[in-house]
């Protein structure tokens, strides 16, 4: 029997999650230090799956919870505050809401359940190693052949491809249009011939994205989403409200709940130089929440987020990255070690926030990017 | 009044506001503008629900810490991308300057504003290790 979690009061509801998340979430996996991989991960998926909670951002008729944006928010709030990881979520996040808008009957019927019960774990084909923050020069390419495409090209930064039954890309479908306007959306079975990946390992030592090549890929025809061509729209009207959650100060609160153990462990709250900068970053790490409550309320209050949403990743990210520096600092030379801190009140491990801040500047579009953003859609400054 | 100025002054053929180098700069100021309005903003409101003094002294503190830290910040790059019209008595901004300058400073400048802020606040700074 489903519920109609909208019609709770929000209280009501936030402690219903924040209990369920108390009693099954594994107490090993909470605030994990990396990307989890599936096989870690896939228990906790499934357990939300029978509570009927794996997919809180989709409508009930397709399986999911339906919930309204300030209900979202709510759960993905008690996520963070419980230090919930991250399962691959792609299929969830990004394909089911894709197909349930520009899907056909199909493709819904055939991919959503599958989604639902982690039968199909999805990743996303988009950066190549000539598009990054160019995204639409990409040149991986699908040329049509009776029923089906055949895709040529290399996909990288492929987020846990190793993991990954499926991916969803974006190819190059017509090589004389402008560059936005000959962009396709195709869904394909990483089990297809001539698709191979090869992970790539990070400079914090894991392996969470990969490259991924394509040569001669057969995919049938009914795998294309949307229209011939139409690609790029659909893949930038997937960027919603998700943009958010890319400027939750839950990571900064964090990083400098870290850093205050640190230091109460090596002493340093005695030491007033200490202690400016430490306030000076506590005092950031309020006003980032001042400010990201300002948007959730945007979004409460059902307003579509404008582009100024990219000054909270900015420095929600970049205030992260000071605490690391910080911390990376105070721990003197164990702060070049992988091994975790030891201080007079136990350990505290220092690289992992470092190694975690380097690429939150870059992803979901990186922070020189979110500036020319600002600057031409909010400043209006000339190009 | 300097997004005003990066839009109208031309040099190498160009609005000046249309170098890289400059937009990135007037978006931080922006970020910083809109941080503290935030940031004054949470705290009236919280005034006007009525928290404890205590509360509203912290609130306080840390509002005029903010506000203080990105005026200034906004006045020193406002001088910087004029050029050395922005350094002359004779255009506005040099009212703007001098006035960030003096409320910056009274009751408490931002780096006053933070250590209050630390003394008021009990959780901050752990008890015992000071």
């Amino acid at each position: 029997m489903s519920t109609d979690w909208n019609a709770l009061d929000d209280e009501t509801f936030r402690l219903t999650v924040r209990r369920f998340f108390e009693q099954h979430y594994p107490q090993h996996l909470r605030y994990p230090k990396r990307r989890l991989r599936w096989h870690e991960i896939k228990d906790w998926y499934l357990t939300l799956y029978r509570q009927g909670w794996v997919a809180p951002n989709w409508p009930v008729e397709y399986g999911g919870m339906g919930l309204e944006p300030n209900k979202l928010i709510i759960f993905i709030e008690e996520q963070e505050r419980y230090g919930v990881g991250r399962a691959p979520d792609m299929g969830i996040v990004m394909v089911g809401p894709l197909l349930i808008r520009h899907g056909t009957q199909a493709q819904k019927d055939y991919y959503l359940p599958k989604i639902l019960a982690g039968e199909h774990i999805w990743c996303q084909g988009y950066s190549e190693p000539n598009a990054g923050s160019d995204l639409a020069s990409l040149r991986t390419e699908a040329r049509l052949e009776g029923d089906h495409f055949v895709v040529n090209g290399q996909k990288i930064w492929t987020t846990l491809a190793q993991d990954a039954t499926h991916i969803f890309l974006l190819v190059r479908t017509d090589k004389q249009a402008k560059k936005q306007e000959g962009i396709s959306f195709l869904l394909a079975d990483m089990n297809t011939p001539g698709i191979r990946v090869r992970p790539i390992r990070t400079l914090a030592g894991h392996e969470e994205f990969c490259e991924v090549f394509f040569d001669e890929v057969r995919v049938p025809k009914e795998n294309l989403v949307g229209e011939l061509n139409q690609g790029w729209g659909i893949a930038k009207a997937l960027l919603g409200f998700e943009r958010l959650f890319l400027g939750s100060p839950k990571q900064s609160q964090y990083a400098l709940q870290r850093l205050r153990d640190a230091a109460v462990g090596l002493g340093l709250f005695a030491d007033q130089g200490f202690v400016d900068r430490y306030v000076k970053l506590a005092l950031d790490v309020e006003d980032l929440s001042a400010l990201y409550g300002r948007f959730v309320e945007q979004v409460r209050r059902g307003e579509p987020l404008g582009p100024d949403v990219s000054m909270l990743k900015i420095f929600a990210t970049e205030t992260f990255s000071r605490l690391a520096d910080l911390l990376v600092e105070i721990a003197g030379t164990a702060g070049a070690s992988a091994e975790p801190l030891p201080t007079a009140a136990g350990e505290v491990d220092v690289l992992s926030t470092f190694y975690n801040a380097r690429p939150a500047t870059i992803y979901g579009g990186s922070n020189e990017i979110q500036r020319n953003i600002l600057a031409t859609n909010v400043l209006h400054l000339p190009r | 009044m300097t997004l005003e100025y990066l839009c109208t002054r031309r040099q190498f053929d160009r609005p000046i506001g249309s170098f890289q180098a400059l937009q990135h700069r007037a978006v931080d100021l922006w970020i910083q503008r809109s941080l503290t309005e935030a940031v004054v903003a949470e705290a009236l409101k919280a005034l006007a629900e009525g928290v404890p003094p205590s509360v509203r002294s912290r609130l306080a503190a840390r509002a005029k810490a903010r506000a203080s830290d990105a005026a200034l910040h906004v006045a020193r790059e406002a001088v910087q991308m004029h050029g050395a019209i922005g350094f002359t008595d004779e255009y506005d901004l040099s009212l703007y300057v001098q006035r960030a300058l003096v409320l910056s400073a009274w009751l408490g400048n931002a780096a006053q504003q933070r250590r209050r802020y630390a003394t008021l606040d009990n959780e901050l700074v752990p008890t015992g290790e000071r």
